[in-house]
């Protein structure tokens, strides 16, 4: 690239740390127009165009002719397929993409399947969603999956027993729930309550747990229950109200600093 | 009154004498003031080099950091809370009216004097100059040469398909 060249794309002329910060801004809309733009600008874009893919089962079993394998660092897989959720050995993921922390799944029933394939250690982010409501979602079935920093679960029904729990195992610091429920005997804090820094807690009409009597008791005790805990967020979009008059959330003030609600909350 | 001023000298030799609330929006300056235990009070204090920032590009940086010198920005740490920010009014409106230049100028004094706020506040607008633009409109508004053949194009745009949300 010639000085004169540079001086007409100043652009491009930016170091790559703000390069990184105008991208963020963007959609993946916006970067697949950018890289076709010219070639100075597509070989820039190419490692932040292809850091997130989606696919389908199709395009998995052709994943061959893509070629920026080494750019992903997520992927989502955005249909459900029960055959291929039990056959599929999501490591061979890991072979071929050196730099994948995160997976987004849709699956058509329970977790179940994960437990059965192999150890993913570099996995840090995990979101699913099943189709099938009330499916059963259990934290065996992540025992192979070491590293998970972030976990997502939409749709589920968490059961698991608190032998299930092996300490030090997971690593969970952040957990988000997205319209799901849980039954006697399992507790939320199940998971590990003295490791999960967040929580986020999100209702929209699908799911209407958060007016049992269970949710509400999780809620009298969730500050104290988690130890670590910094930051909670609830959001209620059901038409019902989600009602948290004469209730202390904050009774572990010390650790808990960001408490956020979200649509339909009485306090 | 003038001696309670801070001397700064930019990369084209030319020497400005701020305030020190103004100087310290930038963290770099900060710290720097703090290592040299600069002492405005003191006549012959030594001005400060910016060998990097070109005096018309300070002088905005100025221009913004006396507008916001009693702003409460979102910590730099929060990660979140900067990105979902919309950009602030004046700001937009003070990075509006420069040319596209004097634009990358000043994000780039406000990347190496470490002003997170007027960085987010010019790589937004860089952004927003290219939100929703097709590939021809971006060139257009950059002033970019397309030096792709046809063929190119198309293999291009095969590529891309594995891109594409869906």
């Amino acid at each position: 690239m010639s000085i004169e060249g540079l001086a007409r794309h100043p652009l491009l002329y930016l170091p790559h740390e703000i390069i990184k910060i105008i991208f963020t801004e963007l959609q993946n809309t916006d970067l697949i127009q950018l890289s076709q733009v010219n070639k100075l600008m597509r070989s820039f874009i190419t490692p932040y165009l292809f850091n997130e893919i989606s696919l389908s089962w199709n395009m998995i079993f052709n994943i061959d002719q893509f070629k920026y394998k080494e750019n992903v660092e997520k992927i989502r897989i955005f249909q459900n397929n029960l055959q291929n959720e039990w056959n599929f050995k999501f490591c061979e993921f890991f072979c071929t993409f050196n730099n994948l922390v995160e997976i987004e799944l849709l699956t058509s029933q329970s977790s179940n399947f994960m437990k059965y394939n192999q150890l993913c250690p570099s996995l840090e982010r995990l979101r699913i969603k099943t189709i099938t409501a009330e499916s059963t979602f259990g934290l065996d079935h992540l025992n192979l999956i070491v590293g998970l920093k972030y976990l997502q679960l939409e749709g589920f029904c968490l059961s698991f027993e608190k032998e299930d729990v092996k300490e030090h195992l997971y690593n969970i610091k952040r957990l988000k729930l997205i319209d799901c429920s849980w039954n006697y005997p399992f507790e939320l804090e199940f998971f590990d309550k003295d490791n999960i820094e967040s929580l986020e807690i999100i209702y929209n009409n699908q799911c209407h747990f958060f007016l049992s009597e269970r949710f509400k008791e999780f809620l009298k005790k969730f500050s104290v229950t988690f130890k670590e805990i910094k930051h909670m967020r609830i959001d209620n979009y059901a038409e019902f109200k989600l009602n948290l008059s004469n209730m202390n959330l904050y009774q572990n003030k010390k650790m808990l600093k960001k408490l956020e609600l979200f649509g339909n909350i009485v306090t | 009154m003038s001696s309670q001023l801070i001397k700064i000298t930019t990369s084209d030799e030319e020497t400005f004498k701020v305030e020190r609330s103004i100087v310290e929006r930038s963290v770099l300056l900060k710290h720097l003031l703090s290592d040299l235990e600069y002492d405005e009070t003191d006549e012959d204090a030594e001005p400060i080099p910016l060998p990097n920032v070109r005096a018309s590009v300070f002088k905005k940086v100025l221009e913004w950091a006396e507008h916001h010198k009693n702003t409460n920005f979102p910590d730099d740490e929060d990660e979140d809370a900067r990105k979902s920010a919309p950009i602030d009014e004046w700001d937009r409106e003070f990075l509006k009216v420069v040319d596209q230049e004097m634009l990358y100028e000043i994000i780039l004094a406000a990347n190496y004097l470490n002003i997170r706020p007027l960085l987010d506040a010019g790589c937004k607008t860089v952004a927003e100059m290219i939100r929703g633009k097709s590939a021809e409109e971006i060139r257009r508004t950059f002033n970019i040469v397309n030096d792709f053949s046809p063929e190119e194009e198309a293999a291009i745009k095969r590529e891309n398909e594995w891109a594409e949300d869906r």
